[in-house]
């Protein structure tokens, strides 16, 4: 039985790629949340204790996520792929000042980077790096951008409080 | 692998400033203003920005440096430096703050190139890959349009002497309207190079370019280069340019 749920959890999360709750998993696999938990850490104890490329993270919400190691980024990011994307300096530095930010305006961008920013930010929504979040209550209601779960994926972080410190001014 | 080319060498006025002031490796705190506007502008002067979307913003910097030149060089009036004696405000603070906060995004937006490059640490998701949505962003400049021009340029002669006066004027409103009707008819745009085809002389040549910069002025066309020394494709706007606004 054990061993069961298990299988069942690497091969939802597998074909997941991405976070799923720990709700759904106690629908989907029809286990009282309490022991699908225990279940849970014995097989993300058993991924790590094996040393293996793949691994399953345990999120807040409580959510989980099956992703590769760390250790073998280097090897990954060598890897060919048929389509590989970087982004241009403009776009990086945007998408910083609005990860560290937000919710944050364009004229607020724009101050810090000193020039226009209109084009990068268009050019960010549409590759879902950023979203719209709502106007700022101030003169003009200026729209608000937040990073989106695509910038999650890109970056490979799990959370926004995975971003490395800033630098102290 | 393809690789985004940056052409812009400078993105803003920050970036060049942090650039004159990193090079000379001067105190942050303690900018020779002077020095670094005469530095900032003789680069304006010398390289240009091409990117004329940008230009205001970097002469914007430029009146702003200047403007705090003045403001250090002239003696101050004696009532206000009586007043001002307890809280003496260094002038050049605003900047050196706007400065640090440039500093430290810049420096976050490198580690997250890094990151998604995977030369740091990182995990991967299964799915995500690195399928960014829409085109490599690669932008090419007015240099390298101006370039491709002179290049043609020489390879056609100089008109003939020749004392037919020349009766049809070549316009460059016509031109505009050729260079239109011909992106029309070829879809996915043309390689610059191939708008010149069938041109004999310089005249013409000129009125065809003038219409090129013209349409591009009017942003009915857009110019995109692949590569470095790659084709220019011209491009009619409204296909084609999911990267533009």
């Amino acid at each position: 039985m054990r061993d069961e749920v298990k299988a069942a959890l690497e091969a939802v999360l597998f074909v997941r790629g991405e976070t799923v709750g720990l709700d759904e998993l106690v629908e989907l696999l029809d286990v009282p949340l309490l022991d699908l938990k225990v279940i849970i850490d014995e097989l993300i104890l058993e991924y790590n204790r094996n040393h293996k490329g793949v691994q399953i993270m345990a999120l807040e919400g409580p959510a989980y996520l099956m992703c590769t190691h760390p250790a073998c980024s280097d090897i990954l990011s060598r890897m060919e792929r048929p389509v590989r994307r970087r982004l241009s300096q403009a776009s990086l530095e945007t998408l910083a000042i609005i990860a560290y930010r937000q919710p944050v305006t364009r004229a607020e961008i724009e101050k810090i980077r000193g020039v226009k920013c209109d084009k990068v930010i268009t050019s960010l929504l549409e590759r879902n790096l950023i979203e719209e979040a709502g106007y700022k209550a101030v003169a003009g209601r200026p729209m608000q951008y937040v990073t989106s779960e695509g910038f999650l994926k890109i970056f490979g972080i799990t959370s926004l409080k995975e971003l490395p410190e800033l630098e102290e001014a | 692998m393809s690789y985004v080319v940056d052409l812009e060498a400078f993105h803003g006025p920050m970036d060049l400033l942090l650039y004159l002031i990193e090079k000379d490796e001067i105190n942050i705190y303690d900018i020779p203003i002077a020095r670094i506007s005469d530095q900032y502008i003789a680069y304006l002067q010398g390289n240009g920005v091409s990117d004329l979307d940008n230009l205001g913003d970097f002469l914007l910097m430029a009146s702003y440096l200047l403007n705090l030149k003045s403001h250090l060089l002239l003696p101050r009036p004696a009532a206000e430096l009586a007043t001002d004696e307890a809280v003496e405000i260094d002038p050049r603070e605003e900047l050196v703050q706007r400065l640090l906060d440039y500093k430290r995004y810049k420096e976050a937006a490198l580690t997250l190139g890094q990151r998604q490059e995977g030369e740091l640490a990182r995990i991967f998701y299964r799915n995500a890959g690195d399928e960014l949505l829409g085109p490599e962003e690669i932008v090419a400049d007015m240099g390298a349009l101006l370039k491709a021009y002179r290049a043609l340029l020489r390879e056609l002669k100089e008109e003939e002497p020749n004392y037919e006066i020349r009766l049809e004027e070549i316009s460059v409103e016509d031109k505009m309207e050729e260079i239109m009707s011909r992106l029309g008819e070829s879809a996915g745009g043309m390689i610059f190079q191939d708008l010149f085809v069938g041109i004999r002389y310089r005249r013409e040549a000129y009125a065809l370019f003038l219409a090129l910069l013209e349409l591009l002025r009017l942003q009915r066309v857009a110019a995109r280069q692949g590569a470095v020394f790659g084709n220019i494709m011209i491009y009619l706007r409204g296909e084609h340019h999911v990267n533009e606004r």
